[in-house]
């Protein structure tokens, strides 16, 4: 398998090959920083150089929801329940007033609402937490992105 | 039933108010927590008290401001206060001006520790602080001495502090053997010592007081059903210890002088072997 082409060296990761600069792929901390961008994950891969093959650039399995992406990914879409609770309440009192036939049942669903309105509230800000820590850094812009 | 139009001016304020928008998550939390507190005090009122309920003509509307008790909740407020259990006079006034989030617990047990209250706690149970823990711990660290304030106080009884053994030396199985067998007051005698002590394992006697009229940072539980059924039977059966207790302390108080002989023969009988 023809692993070099005009200074560039062959790169599997996942599969797919990328030819890139020999001048960043003969070192491994400068081929991880230019695979980062397309995986944040691959900050910490793992390097396999063996003569006359292709290098290959594994990601490292990491603990879930350890990286910065890995919370983004995990981080709920939906919106808030409790203000998804908020604006149902507001829509209903428009209408009926304080609803007091269904006080019981309205009592309950609005402790529910709290309840997974504050673990939402706290996902969220674990996220932006996580956000607010990583440090930038500067990645080479691959060939064709 | 379900209406459109608002039958009175709070009603349609409380509607309008309604159009707010909330987008954001503290606000929305904030908003429910509220909602959560005006529909769990109409839910209990209605679970507790149905007649009360159906006979109320109490708006269930805050006439000024959403962060205060309607009337009809503040009903249910002192309904508790009449027939379930005690809520604190601070209790009641700040439920005029502001939302209670939770029942706090008003500590009901023999507290006499803040200032000034050794002087309004009744002859009777000045007379058995030094048969508790707690209360000889006091005595012992007061300045000036507590022993000797208790010798001016019941001297005249002969009763001194020296007299009576230290709690450490008695036998509490034995104390509580000869208490059952008496058909005298006195066999309340091992109850009150906890109450004294604040070891009755029931929470409005073992609880103490910062401030026993304003109590910010009392315990309290959330507005359910749950609580309200614990907090009742926990107050009954508080009720009844603090009647067995207020007997024994009227019996000492009936005839002090032989009566504190008798207890402390019953003490000195008790004592661990030397």
């Amino acid at each position: 398998m023809n692993t070099t082409n005009s200074n560039k060296l062959l790169v599997i990761y996942e599969g797919q090959q990328h030819w890139i600069p020999e001048a960043i792929a003969v070192d491994d901390q400068l081929l991880r920083d230019a695979f980062t961008p397309l995986c944040a994950e691959l900050a910490n891969a793992d390097i396999e150089r063996q003569p006359g093959e292709p290098i290959h650039i594994i990601k490292k399995p990491g603990k879930k929801g350890a990286s910065c992406l890995d919370f983004l990914i995990v981080a709920p879409e939906e919106i808030n329940p409790a203000v998804q609770m908020c604006y149902q309440m507001r829509q209903r009192q428009v209408v009926t007033g304080i609803d007091w036939q269904n006080a019981e049942q309205l009592s309950i669903q609005i402790e529910e609402a709290i309840a997974s309105g504050t673990k939402f509230s706290h996902s969220i800000n674990q996220t932006l937490k996580f956000l607010k820590a990583s440090i930038p850094t500067s990645s080479v812009i691959l060939e064709g992105f | 039933m379900s209406h459109l139009v608002p039958l009175s001016m709070a009603e349609a304020i409380y509607s309008l108010s309604q159009y707010q928008f909330t987008l954001d998550a503290t606000k929305s939390l904030e908003y429910l927590e509220t909602q959560l507190n005006i529909y769990s005090l109409l839910g209990l009122y209605q679970h507790y008290f149905p007649n009360e309920w159906k006979a109320s003509q109490a708006t269930i509307y805050s006439p000024t401001d959403i962060d205060c008790h309607s009337p009809r909740e503040l009903e249910f407020i002192v309904l508790i206060y009449a027939h379930l259990f005690p809520l604190s006079d601070w209790t009641i006034e700040t439920a005029y001006e502001q939302r209670l989030h939770s029942i706090p617990i008003t500590p009901m047990g023999i507290d006499w520790t803040m200032d000034g209250e050794i002087e309004h706690l009744k002859d009777g149970w000045q007379l058995l602080l030094p048969f508790s823990h707690n209360g000889r711990c006091w005595l012992d660290d007061i300045d000036p001495e507590g022993s000797d304030w208790f010798d001016s106080e019941f001297a005249i009884y002969e009763i001194t502090y020296s007299n009576i053994d230290h709690p450490d030396k008695i036998d509490y199985k034995k104390l509580k053997r000869q208490c059952h067998n008496l058909d005298n007051p006195l066999k309340f005698l091992p109850l009150t010592l906890k109450l004294l002590d604040h070891e009755t394992k029931n929470l409005w006697l073992d609880e103490y007081a910062d401030d026993y009229y304003h109590q910010p940072h009392c315990t309290s539980l959330p507005w359910s059903k749950a609580s309200i059924d614990f907090l009742t039977r926990k107050w009954q059966q508080a009720d009844r210890m603090l009647n067995c207790a207020a007997n024994l302390i009227d019996w000492l108080e009936a005839d002090l002088k032989p009566h504190a002989q008798i207890l402390l023969k019953l003490w000195k009988q008790a004592s661990k072997p030397r």
